[in-house]
């Protein structure tokens, strides 16, 4: 056992509760069916018709069951392991990266329909990387964050995704967006003052106890 | 009276033809029994231009006879989809002499006289569905005779993914044809192959499946060109050009000439090859790939990669050195026995359009136009669970097309969704269920009868109608179905008249789906069966991406369509609208409508039909041109659609002499060689003699005046509802581009595996703790 590895942050799980209400409603938009997913669904056509709340319900309607599950699945995971880092900011990164999706599906995809809740997810996941990695400097992030860029980049190359199937094609620069949206939500958090620290991270060999820690707002 | 060994006899000798590689080929024909010498094709050469939404299509070839005595050359090659042959043009005491149309029979009939009195003279003719067979005599002893071919197309997009077919592999299906005649299908001394693309819109990509020795290559202009050359000229050096997109692959046998290596075999093996090169078994995301990255596999498909490997490199190797790259082997020919197809594809994001593109001389109070609908991606994709029929064609004439079948089919099955069911049944000269009754879809299931598919050897005779009247049996009312037929679609045995082909499909409420394999396919009855259905027929190619164009078709089934559609113009007087009937657009389709109009100025077009059962109408106004000089060949394609829908009528309700003369008038005005119309060539002093109107020696030369014109300016927007668009969004492709439907892609149990270290991280610290 290595002695010099870092204490986890106390963890926060109400925070974590916070992601419960994208869930419902992505169960509940589920519940409707097909009618659901024209209804709610992004589609350029319905939003510059005036549909605005398609570019929020968008992200939480799915194709199809296996869209949605692998998506609630991801949620829960990114949620588990990242709200001791993010607390309630997670809920907030899930926002920046759905909004970075909408920038880039209306001004530069030219996609007409768009649904599913992966591009946000990796606004969570870009989030949770960065304020793990401001925290503690841990070897495993640079790591994650590379392979996750990497498996962006690859499946944004070829124009689809490698590993899985939906009834709709997948359009993998979503990801590319969400990540991004997730980013630069939680790098400008850091440089409203939430983490003065930010420019000058706390090293893991001189991280002061988590108990007196107090750079957390949440 | 049918002998029961006369089937199986003709197989045979179909087979033992085909293992020797002498039958199903584009090439000069002569007698099976040795009566006469053989001749030979010195050279060919294949020059095509795409712009303006048809494709040009000019073959040049000679013929050389090495023999001691004149000789007729009889040159057979597969009809092109929807090809209009314009030009016949025979080289007589050195000069070029351009053919004249006339009714079928009197063409043969002077073309014998002619044969007869030893005068030279050339003819082609239309075999119905199947060929365009070229008659020259004589080909002197110990000399050459040089003629020109050109045909006309409009040009096929899918999915924003251009198609264009040079079609070289006869289907085999016409056995007494195989029996009676051998083929030679070799180019002695040189083939090239040159196309180029030209577009207002940009495109991204070319690919050449299985022709890993074309030189793909975009100039400064925006034009791509291909170019294969056999014969070892200079070819310009990968990375030479200011665009920095030449492409180079392997060296290869054209027409997949490596013994024992079919074409559908080595379309197999293609899958496997991209597959590996994706990173993954073969699977249903290949086709995405694939379609999406068209400019990244160019040498990665068909069988010369599979098989020539090792002279690739070197041949590569060469041309990037700066150096020309010799093609060909040793060997002084290629081997044309199978297609060559060429896809370009659209850069992403470009606009739903209409399309017009007019000739009306200067002055003239009429003028002929094509439209070119390209509907936005507004079709929804269908999510419910669906009952499926596979209708697959296993008889004799399938040999060389059934391995691409069987591929082609077990990747339908993996793409069926949780909740879709199926059914398979096959036929030769009868018909017979492979699954019992219909299969939800499992893995299980999906590998289980694709491997049952797989291991079918054809053989015997093609009775489509009872395969089709067995598929079509036991639908279940309550579920959407889809019947998918796969078929080289020449019914011989049993039921056989288009009628009642039509009656069966007409009789139930299912959309039927047609894949058309082959070139001899009777695709005439196949794309009236599926119109008549509400379905689509698509056309496949041995040489085809075959994962491509199944990625093609599962996005249109997939998706909503635009039934029952209808195009009315109204502002400005039109006629002979063709065709006449446009049935149902489907994701990713255009409409093409050809016809006259009088007069200029605006015209509002209005393009109708039922999406779901609810009637969506599209509309725009713009200008008719008061004088259009561009195209001139745009009249001939308005005739030749014309006369499509004609024999469409021919095909239903038999010949009647009225729709025939309507046919030869047509042919005759517009120079188009017909099922009822031949084009011929005799010597300029006989033609003179027989007081021939060479009106179609005309019309050539004011057509080749416009391509030479063309051929000096830059490429040309023909979109006519800019100011007024009809659709609304980008046009639909296959993958994640523009104007396509996403889910986004799920988060993947990858990504959760990408996540584990942090996890691990995690429990190490905690245990840590403790």
């Amino acid at each position: 056992m290595n002695p010099a590895l870092p204490s986890p942050r106390p963890g926060r799980p109400g925070s974590l509760l916070s992601l419960a209400a994208p869930a419902l409603l992505a169960v509940l938009f589920a519940l409707a069916g097909p009618q659901g997913l024209d209804r709610w669904a992004f589609d350029r056509a319905a939003v510059a018709a005036g549909q605005a709340w398609r570019l929020a319900s968008g992200h939480l309607v799915h194709c199809d069951a296996s869209h949605l599950g692998w998506n609630l699945a991801g949620l829960l995971v990114l949620g588990l392991l990242f709200y001791p880092h993010l607390g309630r900011r997670l809920l907030a990164a899930l926002v920046a990266g759905a909004l970075a999706v909408d920038a880039w599906l209306w001004w530069l995809s030219g996609l007409d329909r768009y649904c599913g809740l992966s591009g946000a997810l990796n606004g969570i996941l870009a989030a949770g990387l960065l304020a793990w990695w401001r925290e503690d400097r841990s070897w495993p992030v640079p790591v994650v964050a590379a392979l996750c860029l990497a498996k962006i980049a690859v499946e944004s190359a070829v124009g689809a995704a490698l590993f899985t199937e939906t009834a709709w094609p997948a359009a993998p620069l979503a990801h590319a967006a969400g990540f991004a949206g997730g980013l630069a939500g939680e790098a400008l958090a850091g440089r409203r003052g939430k983490f003065p620290n930010i420019l000058k991270p706390i090293r893991a060999s001189r991280m002061p106890d988590a108990a007196t820690r107090s750079h957390d707002p949440a | 009276m049918h002998s029961p060994f006369r089937t199986p006899l003709v197989l045979a000798l179909a087979l033992l033809l085909g293992l020797c590689g002498t039958a199903r080929a584009a090439g000069l024909l002569s007698p099976a029994d040795g009566s006469l010498p053989p001749l030979q094709i010195k050279s060919q050469a294949v020059k095509v231009v795409i712009e303006d939404g048809y494709a040009v299509t000019t073959v040049e070839q000679v013929f050389s006879n090495p023999n001691d005595r004149d000789l007729e050359a009889v040159y057979s090659f597969p009809v092109p989809e929807h090809g209009a042959v314009s030009e016949f043009t025979v080289w007589i005491d050195g000069k070029p002499v351009v053919g004249e149309v006339f009714e079928k029979e009197e063409a043969r009939r002077i073309y014998q006289e002619e044969k007869a009195a030893g005068r030279d003279a050339g003819l082609t003719e239309k075999d119905g569905y199947r060929t365009f067979d070229i008659r020259v005599s004589p080909v002197r002893a110990g000399q050459d005779t040089r003629l020109r071919l050109v045909y006309l197309q409009p040009a096929q997009v899918d999915h924003a993914v251009g198609r264009y077919v040079y079609p070289l592999e006869e289907g085999g299906v016409d056995e007494q044809r195989n029996a009676f005649w051998t083929i030679n299908d070799t180019v002695q001394e040189r083939f090239t192959f040159d196309l180029v693309v030209r577009s207002a819109l940009p495109v991204d990509a070319v690919l050449v499946p299985g022709r890993g020795s074309a030189v793909v290559q975009q100039d400064p202009s925006g034009d791509w060109t291909v170019r294969l050359d056999s014969s070892g000229a200079p070819v310009a050096a990968a990375g030479t050009l200011a665009m920095g997109r030449t492409r180079q692959g392997a060296a290869e046998t054209f027409g997949g000439a490596v013994p024992g290596t079919s074409p559908g075999l080595g379309v197999s093996a293609a899958g496997v090859v991209a597959s590996l090169a994706a990173g993954n078994a073969p699977d249903p995301q290949l086709s995405a790939i694939l379609i999406n990255s068209l400019a990244a596999l160019p040498a990665a498909l068909g069988p010369a990669s599979a098989h020539a490997a090792v002279p690739a490199s070197g041949s590569a190797a060469a041309a990037e050195e700066g150096g020309s790259a010799p093609l060909a082997g040793a060997g002084p020919a290629q081997v044309l026995n199978a297609d060559l197809v060429v896809y370009w594809r659209l850069a992403p994001g470009q606009p739903g359009s209409v399309d017009l593109v007019a000739h009306k001389p200067a002055g003239a109070n009429q003028g002929t136009f094509m439209l070119v609908l390209t509907p936005g991606d507004d079709l929804k994709p269908i999510t419910e669970g669906r009952d499926w029929v596979f209708v697959l064609d296993m008889s004799g004439s399938m040999q060389g097309k059934y391995a691409t079948l069987a591929d082609g089919v077990g990747r339908s099955l993996a793409r069926l969704r949780p909740g879709d069911r199926f059914r398979i049944v096959l036929f030769n000269d009868s018909a017979q269920e492979l699954t019992d009754g219909f299969v939800p879809v499992t893995p299980d299931a999906v590998a289980k009868y694709s491997a049952k598919v797989a291991n079918i050897r054809p053989e015997k005779g093609t009775n489509l109608y009872d395969g089709l009247k067995r598929g079509l049996r036991g639908l279940d009312a309550d579920r959407t179905g889809a019947v998918v037929l796969v078929t080289d679609g020449v019914a011989n045995v049993g039921e056989t008249a288009q009628r009642k082909f039509l009656e069966l499909v007409r009789d139930q409420d299912v959309r039927l789906f047609t894949f058309i394999m082959g070139n001899s396919a009777n695709r005439p009855l196949l794309e009236a069966m599926a119109a008549a259905s509400g379905g689509f027929a698509q056309s496949v190619s041995n040489s085809d991406d075959i994962t491509g164009q199944l990625m093609l078709a599962v996005s249109k089934v997939g998706h909503q369509a635009l039934h029952g559609v209808t195009l009315d113009i109204s502002g400005v007087k039109t006629a002979d609208l063709a065709p006449r009937a446009f049935g149902s657009l489907y994701r990713g389709q255009q409409l093409v409508a050809f016809g006259r109009y009088f007069g200029h100025g605006p015209a509002t077009v209005r393009l109708s039909g039922r999406i779901s059962g609810e009637k969506k109408t599209y509309e725009t106004t713009f200008d008719f041109p008061a004088a259009a000089e561009r195209n001139p060949e745009i009249e001939r394609l308005m005739a030749y659609a014309a006369i499509e829908d004609i024999m469409r009528e021919v095909r239903d309700f038999g010949e009647k002499p009225d729709l025939r003369q309507a046919v030869v008038d047509l042919g005759v005005a517009h120079g188009l060689v017909t099922d009822y119309t031949s084009m011929l060539v005799l010597s300029e002093e006989q033609f003179t003699a027989r007081k021939v109107k060479r009106a179609n020696r005309d019309r050539v030369a004011v057509e080749e005046t416009a391509r030479q014109a063309r051929a000096q300016q830059p490429a040309r927007s023909n979109r006519a509802d800019a100011a007024a668009p009809m659709f609304t969004g980008n046009r639909a492709t296959t993958g994640s581009g523009a104007g396509s439907g996403s889910g986004g892609g799920a988060f993947d149990p990858w990504m959760l595996l990408i996540l584990v270290p942090l996890v691990l991280y995690v429990l190490l610290r905690r245990r840590n703790e403790r």
